[in-house]
């Protein structure tokens, strides 16, 4: 469970101050993917960085599994598995390599995670990646070894900040059929964070919009369509979404970096 | 898992990645080799300069001081030799700084008084200027015991004296290794700003964080892998100083006290330059101006650094080696020296790299706490 209340951050330096958070409140329940949509610069990567104890709030609070990502940092980082627009691999080093490592902070032995890892993987389809060195694999692989080492603790929470950004047709495809597979997501918490519509409207439950550091939008997806009278979820959720940038801009809302 | 644990995890993941690159390594084997040729070569251009206009420094040891042997300095010391008196054997001076040692021998006295032949012995000096100076030495002895009343004397230049002397050759060697110290340092510098720049730059960071595990452990663990690294890369030229050490200290060049205080001297300076390169890659705002801000740090430091070692009077009191970066250095080339290094300079030094080192992990931490290490 993911609770976010009133939450502000500013970055920048302190002649050149942006508020790119501003009282951003919403939740994401367990056993569903909720999707989190906003505009380029409307404060995703920042609330998941937030989450991921990355970065502390200037202001409210937020909790996953009861942890608060200030008071608790630690309880929040052993509940959550993170994916990232940028894998982050070290190219001199092989998925088992770096996967091994990770599950070893996570306090998980040689044996379970070895076990773990070769469950996941053949579920996954690349168990022949893994003894490549990073540097060599595809975007499509990098993502999906990305996705092995959220997955690899078993956190009851997953954060994906735009996993598929900068993947291709076939690439995205494949990190959307594992993302709907029952195995991977089971009874977790997911944030999938994603400026694509589509995206969400594929592989999400329920969705939160944001704009300007602000929730505009939170429901499931037939309430969103319902709420404007649209016939599907995509013109629903731009009309909405629409509305609330111009709302921001209108009212001088902090502007996003 | 406990701290120490997780930051050697964390070492051990960074080891692995560093040692890894086959082109940064084999350069790290090299590039030390190219420096001190560079640094040496110029380093004994600016030495011959110098001496051009310097006077012939020649120290003598006189067995039997006299009024003979009184006169024969007084005669000497005109023809713009500077003598330095020493009673010990020639043998010992000749590793200090003079150009070349002449011994007077026992019964110069009665010889002299007498109008007998004296024979003197010369022995070349640790310098580079040995052949000079003994030709020097040598025209203004026999032009001195002329003077002093004597007869034309007998002054005996050894070959073996002048090629095969293992401690005017060792002892030259011995003046190269506070360079080496420094060239060893310099690329932990470096080591240092990328241990946390280089997981900016391929944002492994963004991974690293929110792992279980506290912000100054990782940092540790970031560090010492990134400058464990590094010492694999000097690997060949630690061998090289490996050997010539305890050799040099075997031959009576150096004392036995120079190469174990040197191994501290050279682990204290890759501390030292480790942590000041660390707050330099936490401070840094942005990978782009890492590298503008590391070249202008590694210049005003180790240029300072570099100037030391190559002034005589370099201060070396207790404080002076507390100096992250110069203090090393500077102890390097104190263990070298007759006097050897102080223990009161060995503990201000290990007090200087070790401080740096935990308010490097501390305002590194701090900046990686509050979001520094990321890219906004």
């Amino acid at each position: 469970m993911i609770e976010v209340k009133e939450l502000g951050r500013d970055l920048g330096s302190r002649k050149d101050r942006k508020r790119i958070l501003d009282g951003l409140s919403f939740s994401a329940p367990p056993g569903v993917v909720t999707g989190f949509l906003g505009p380029n610069g409307a404060g995703k990567t920042t609330t998941m960085r937030v989450l991921s104890t990355l970065l502390r709030p200037t202001e409210g609070t937020a909790t996953i599994q009861g942890h608060d990502v200030v008071a608790d940092p630690d309880g929040v980082r052993a509940s959550i598995g993170l994916v990232t627009e940028e894998p982050g691999l070290l190219n001199r080093l092989t998925p088992r390599e770096l996967l091994r490592f990770h599950a070893r902070c996570h306090g998980l032995d040689d044996a379970a995670s070895a076990h773990r890892l070769g469950v996941l993987a053949e579920a996954m389809g690349c168990l022949d990646l893994l003894d490549t060195r990073s540097g060599k694999l595809s975007k499509g692989s990098r993502a999906k070894v990305a996705l092995l080492r959220a997955l690899l603790h078993d956190p009851p929470v997953l954060l994906l900040d735009e996993p598929t950004a900068n993947l291709d047709v076939v690439a995205t495809d494949a990190i959307h059929e594992l993302l709907r597979r029952p195995e991977v997501i089971d009874r977790k918490t997911v944030l999938l964070s994603t400026h694509s519509v589509d995206e969400a409207d594929r592989l999400c439950d329920r969705v939160v919009g944001i704009v300007a550091g602000k929730a505009v939008v939170e429901g499931s997806k037939a309430d969103v369509i319902a709420s404007v009278g649209a016939s599907d979820f995509r013109s629903a959720f731009v009309t909405l979404l629409g509305n609330a940038t111009l709302a921001a801009s209108a009212g001088g809302a902090g502007e996003a970096p | 898992m406990r701290a120490p644990a997780q930051a050697l995890l964390v070492a051990r993941l960074r080891l692995l990645d560093a040692t890894r690159d086959r082109r940064a390594f084999v350069t790290g084997l090299i590039m030390p080799f190219v420096l001190l040729s560079v640094f040496g070569g110029l380093g004994l251009l600016g030495a011959k300069e110098q001496r051009r206009d310097a006077a012939t420094t020649v120290k003598v040891a006189v067995a039997d001081p006299g009024p003979g042997a009184e006169r024969l300095l007084e005669a000497l010391n005109r023809d713009h030799i500077k003598i330095l008196l020493d009673g010990r054997p020639t043998a010992l001076v000749a590793r200090e700084r003079a150009d070349a040692a002449l011994s007077v021998p026992r019964d110069v006295d009665q010889a002299l008084a007498a109008g007998r032949p004296v024979r003197f012995e010369i022995l070349a000096g640790a310098g580079g200027r040995a052949a000079e100076a003994i030709a020097t030495t040598d025209a203004a002895l026999r032009l001195a015991v002329l003077e002093a009343g004597g007869r034309p004397v007998e002054v005996t230049v050894s070959r073996d004296t002048l090629t095969g002397n293992p401690k005017a050759a060792a002892s030259a060697i011995a003046r190269t290794v506070p360079l080496l110290a420094l060239i060893i340092t310099l690329p932990f510098f470096g080591a240092g700003v990328r241990a946390l720049a280089s997981t900016r730059v391929d944002r492994s960071i963004e991974h690293l964080l929110p792992l279980p595990v506290a912000r100054t452990t990782l940092l540790l663990g970031l560090a010492l892998g990134t400058i464990g690294g590094e010492a694999t890369q000097q690997i060949l030229l630690l061998a090289v100083l490996g050997v010539a050490a305890p050799a040099l200290a075997a031959s009576g060049a150096i004392p036995w006290s120079g190469p174990p205080a040197l191994l501290l001297a050279l682990i204290l300076s890759a501390v030292a330059a480790g942590s000041v390169g660390i707050l330099v890659g936490a401070a840094a705002r942005s990978e782009r101006i890492v590298g503008l801000v590391t070249s202008l740090t590694s210049a005003l430091l180790f240029g300072g650094a570099t100037v030391l070692q190559f002034v005589d009077d370099a201060p070396r009191g207790a404080l002076a080696t507390a100096i992250p970066l110069v203090g090393p250095v500077l102890g390097a080339r104190a263990a070298f020296s007759p006097r050897g290094l102080p223990p009161l300079s060995l503990v201000t030094m290990a007090a200087g790299a070790l401080v740096t080192a935990a308010l490097a992990l501390r305002l590194a931490a701090q900046r990686l706490a509050a979001g520094g290490g990321l890219r906004v």
